[in-house]
């Protein structure tokens, strides 16, 4: 059966089929040929994997990034940026790291992070000559790595099923967070070093720069309405993002005037269908992840992976592995729920302690979500990049191997992650 | 006459999640002011909020097929010859509309069943089969686009575009 | 994995039960169900088989309700508080300052009540077995709260169900319903001041860790319902159903004596980690009682008058 479910997904996926037909259909197919289990399971699965508040920041950071394209705030703050750090070598790649760790961090999701950083610094990047494979790949990356750095749903959900505290493991993840942070961003030097046309401006002129300011001031509003607005207490990560939508509105519509009501209602009919594109992948991939789940798939795949040695380096290496492939299907909440407790008494045995391995989980699920074949990222960029998924997945490549070897120094080098907590919390 | 009906469609389709998706994040919206200024709220915000995106999930994906917009793996049809390519566009097709009715059938069939129940929702206490509507609804529509798209297909006059959510605008 | 067919005609035939619920494996109610599975395994040879899925693996509580209906899952525990939807009148188990004390909670809810709660439920596609629980809720906020008027103004999170959030307004604080998983970030960056939960929750989810003071008030009950799907049920031989139904009785005791037993130990964590922990005197709790009684009379209609008199009745029965 197991074969049989990854057989047809294969092809279904090969010969083209929309991706959400293809994990939905693949099990029907299973579900029909070798189960009683009644068939409305799926519909309840589709209806049930887009039924989560935390994803409906997801439609509202679109349709604001939309706004802000359509209504002149973007171009604005593009403007600034450059005025910035347009002279520095791969300042703005830098910026869009920076922006989309953030960003992740306060979303919680990733696929929203791609599309709320990727809708505003995309075009920018490109802009600025870094080619559309490195402007892509970045964001593409970068958006997921969100989790690692608090708040973390990720490690709230790792603190309640292991007993560790949600405090420390928040803590552990900034070690994690600048390790990616300064590999990609001295990848993203020597790259704009290598190619002579990325970061060719010219210092701005104290002038030009206080222009700048002065024009984009309402456009820097939305970040700091953002931020200050969840950090401060005033509203949640999803909700920033309505209020998001209502500010941009209001700039676009009554400050700038660059959009009339024609041009709203296309850029809300626009958003509303890349909202259905990416929710539609998020209904299939939850009916996927069921029957993974209910069949016990998950949990015999990990177990016979782990079985295979008892040496701590190569358990450390063999989770690595399982979470990669799992973190192709789900999400990190789902990862840690599901193979935490198995995982958790295993890495007790060897040493390994509880913060440290929460790190390296929470970190595995973050590449999961951009390693191709198959990762909700990839196929979020693709939407809004209109770049082919294959372009997209070569474009994260030599992300995806900054990653792995920033994972295997995390995964080795224990006091990454735990330098920080140890200091705050004493040695626990 | 079908040409006309085709047209209402898409209003009908493209008005529902227009509305939806602004009418969502205003009420979210006022929420937060209600809540952060006037110590009050709108307790059945939140899950408005789901019930519509979930709508224009599945009235969107219908827009997304007449689009072709839908996110797909498109390597192979880049290798492939121009014929044998449409080839395999057309039996991809129908394994889409195999799908689609499956969703239009099994959704219906769901909705009836929490009609029968009479569940509420938990915050504004509706019928939860307003809600599950829109699956079959959904399904529907989107089995109508697909056979659309076969029918030109088929007709020789395959429409080319290949435009997604964003270039709408 | 049922490639066998679960409950099949004969009394030969291997049965698989699939029973969802939402906690971590290290709670009293997976305890709970693991027992469960334990006695149903050993009473029929291993004839009938359990598999107990916890964490939300098989979905959310509602969803699972939900496969229920559909027999897509055959069992599963589920807060009855947010069964309101599918049968309003569980919702009398979440009245504020219903119960008198812990054995009278568990007399009613074993009593033939559970047979009027969980009877119409049948007609929804759920056969309800027994009653376990979660246990009293608590309440927990960055302020000290001993009297009602400490609640004035505050932003309390709660579960979607109206009948807590018609607690919270009656207290004169604003409820807003935020998902579970979204507590923890709400409470830490005070988009929420407080919230309520039995202890188990707040041990587990680490809601302490941002939190400065911990009210035992035990202001409310939260139930949980060991709930079959009623078409599996129905196809099941009347010695099965028999045997199941003890096993859910008496793995509902065992599972109630574990959740009292580990609630010590909760409230020493959650002391030992700083926060404040406020015990109320007698006259303290009853000013809560007054300040949330009306919820009760507003609530009357839509849990049934007769309904709600009986419980009533039978708790003046048992004080006795
Ligand atoms: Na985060
Ligand atoms: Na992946």
């Amino acid at each position: 059966m197991v074969a049989t479910l990854f057989f047809l997904l294969a092809i279904l996926l090969a010969a083209s089929t929309p991706i959400f037909i293809a994990l939905s259909g693949s099990v029907l197919v299973v579900f029909a040929l070798f189960n009683d289990i009644p068939l409305v399971i799926i519909i309840q699965r589709m209806f049930a994997g887009l039924n989560k508040f935390a994803l409906m920041s997801i439609p509202f950071f679109v349709l604001a990034a939309n706004l802000m394209g359509e209504g002149g705030i973007s171009k604005r703050v593009i403007r600034l940026a450059n005025v910035m750090i347009g002279s520095f070598p791969g300042g703005l790649g830098m910026t869009a790291i920076l922006a989309s760790m953030f960003f992740g961090a306060i979303s919680g999701s990733a696929p929203a992070t791609v599309v709320a950083i990727g809708a505003l610094l995309y075009p920018a990047l490109k802009e600025q000559n870094y080619g559309e494979s490195y402007a892509i790949g970045v964001i593409t990356s970068a958006g997921a790595l969100g989790i690692i750095i608090p708040p973390s749903v990720t490690m709230i959900i790792y603190g309640a099923v292991t007993g560790s505290s949600v405090g420390t493991l928040f803590v552990a993840g900034f070690g994690a967070g600048l390790i990616y942070a300064v590999g990609y961003m001295v990848y993203t030097y020597f790259f704009a070093k290598k190619n002579v046309d990325i970061g060719m401006n010219k210092k701005a002129t104290m002038a030009e720069f206080i222009e700048a300011i002065k024009d984009s001031g309402w456009g820097v509003g939305v970040p700091v309405i953002i931020l200050g607005g969840i950090y401060g207490g005033i509203f949640t990560p999803t909700e920033a993002a309505a209020v998001a939508v209502a500010y941009a509105l209001f700039v676009a519509m009554v400050i700038y005037r660059e959009l009339d009501l024609k041009g709203l209602y296309n850029v809300l009919r626009s958003s509303a269908v890349t909202t259905a594109q990416v929710m539609i992948l998020l209904a299939a991939a939850s009916v996927f992840a069921w029957i993974l789940t209910a069949e016990g798939i998950t949990v015999a795949i990990a177990s016979a992976v782990l079985s295979i040695s008892s040496n701590t380096y190569v358990i450390l290496l063999l989770m690595n592995i399982v979470i990669l492939i799992a973190g192709m299907f789900l999400d990190g909440a789902s990862i840690v729920m599901i193979l935490g407790p198995l995982f958790y008494p295993i890495a007790m045995q060897a040493g390994i302690d509880p913060i440290h391995l929460g790190v390296i989980i929470t970190v595995n699920c973050a590449i999961g979500m951009f390693t191709p074949p198959f990762g909700l990222n990839l196929f979020v960029a693709s939407s809004l990049s209109e770049l082919s998924i294959t372009k997209v997945s070569k474009s994260v490549i030599p992300f995806i191997m900054i990653s792995v070897v920033a994972l295997l120094l995390i995964t080795y080098i224990p006091s990454i992650s735990l330098w920080l907590p140890r200091r705050v919390y004493g040695v626990w | 006459m079908l040409k006309k009906l085709d047209k209402i469609m898409c209003i009908v389709e493209d008005g529902i999640i227009s509305l939806g998706i602004i009418t969502a994040a205003l009420i979210l919206f006022m929420n937060v002011i209600l809540r952060y200024f006037f110590k009050s709220g709108i307790v059945w915000a939140e899950e408005f909020t789901r019930y519509t995106i979930i709508w224009i999930t599945f009235i969107g994906g219908s827009v997304a097929v007449r689009h072709n917009a839908h996110l797909r793996v498109t390597a192979a049809l880049e290798v492939l010859s121009e014929k044998k390519g449409r080839i395999l566009n057309l039996i991809v097709q129908f394994i889409s509309i195999a799908f689609t009715t499956f969703i239009t059938i099994y959704g219906w069939k769901l909705t009836m069943q929490y009609k029968a129940t009479n569940q509420l929702t938990p915050s504004m206490e509706i019928p939860t089969y307003w809600v599950y509507i829109a699956i079959p609804l959904g399904g529907l529509l989107m089995t109508i686009r697909l056979l659309q798209v076969v029918w030109k297909e088929l007709k020789g006059n395959s429409s080319e575009e290949n435009i997604s959510g964003k270039e709408l605008a | 994995g049922t490639s066998e067919p679960a409950g099949g005609q004969g009394g030969q035939e291997k049965i698989v039960i699939r029973l969802g619920h939402d906690l971590l494996e290290d709670t009293h109610q997976h305890y709970g169900a693991l027992e469960f599975k334990k006695m149903v395994e050993e009473k029929t040879d291993g004839r009938i088989e359990v598999q107990v899925f916890p964490a939300g693996q098989l979905g959310t509580d509602i969803e699972i309700a939900e496969m229920m209906q559909s027999n897509a899952v055959e069992a599963g525990l589920v807060p009855t508080a947010k069964l309101s939807g599918f049968h309003a009148p569980l919702q009398l188990i979440d009245l504020p300052f219903l119960f008198p004390s812990r054995e009278i909670t568990y007399k009613l809810l074993d009593s033939e009540l559970a047979d009027d709660l969980f009877q119409p439920m049948e007609k929804i596609g759920l056969k309800g077995l027994a009653f376990w629980e979660s246990g009293f809720k608590q309440f927990t906020a960055n302020k000290e709260i001993r009297k009602p008027s400490d609640f004035e103004g505050l932003q309390i999170r709660v579960m979607e169900s109206p009948l807590l959030i018609a607690q919270y307004r009656a207290l004169g604080a604003n409820p807003i319903p935020i998902d579970f998983s979204e507590t923890y970030n709400a409470l830490q960056q005070g988009v929420a001041d407080g919230q309520e939960n039995p202890l188990v929750s707040i041990a587990a989810m680490r809601f302490y860790e941002v939190q400065s003071h911990m009210t035992l008030s035990n202001h409310g009950y939260l139930a949980y319902a060991l709930l079959f799907s009623n078409s599996f049920w129905d196809r099941l031989s009347p010695e099965d159903q028999e045997i199941l139904q003890t096993a859910a009785r008496e793995a509902g005791v065992l599972e109630r004596q574990e959740a009292i037993r580990r609630e010590e130990g909760f409230i020493e964590t959650i002391e030992s980690s700083g926060t404040t922990v406020i015990r109320l005197s007698d006259e303290e709790m009853a000013a809560f009682s007054e300040a949330m009684k009306p919820v009760h009379e507003e609530f009357a209609d839509v849990i049934g008058r007769d309904l709600l008199q009986k419980a009533y009745d039978l708790i003046e029965e048992f004080q006795k």
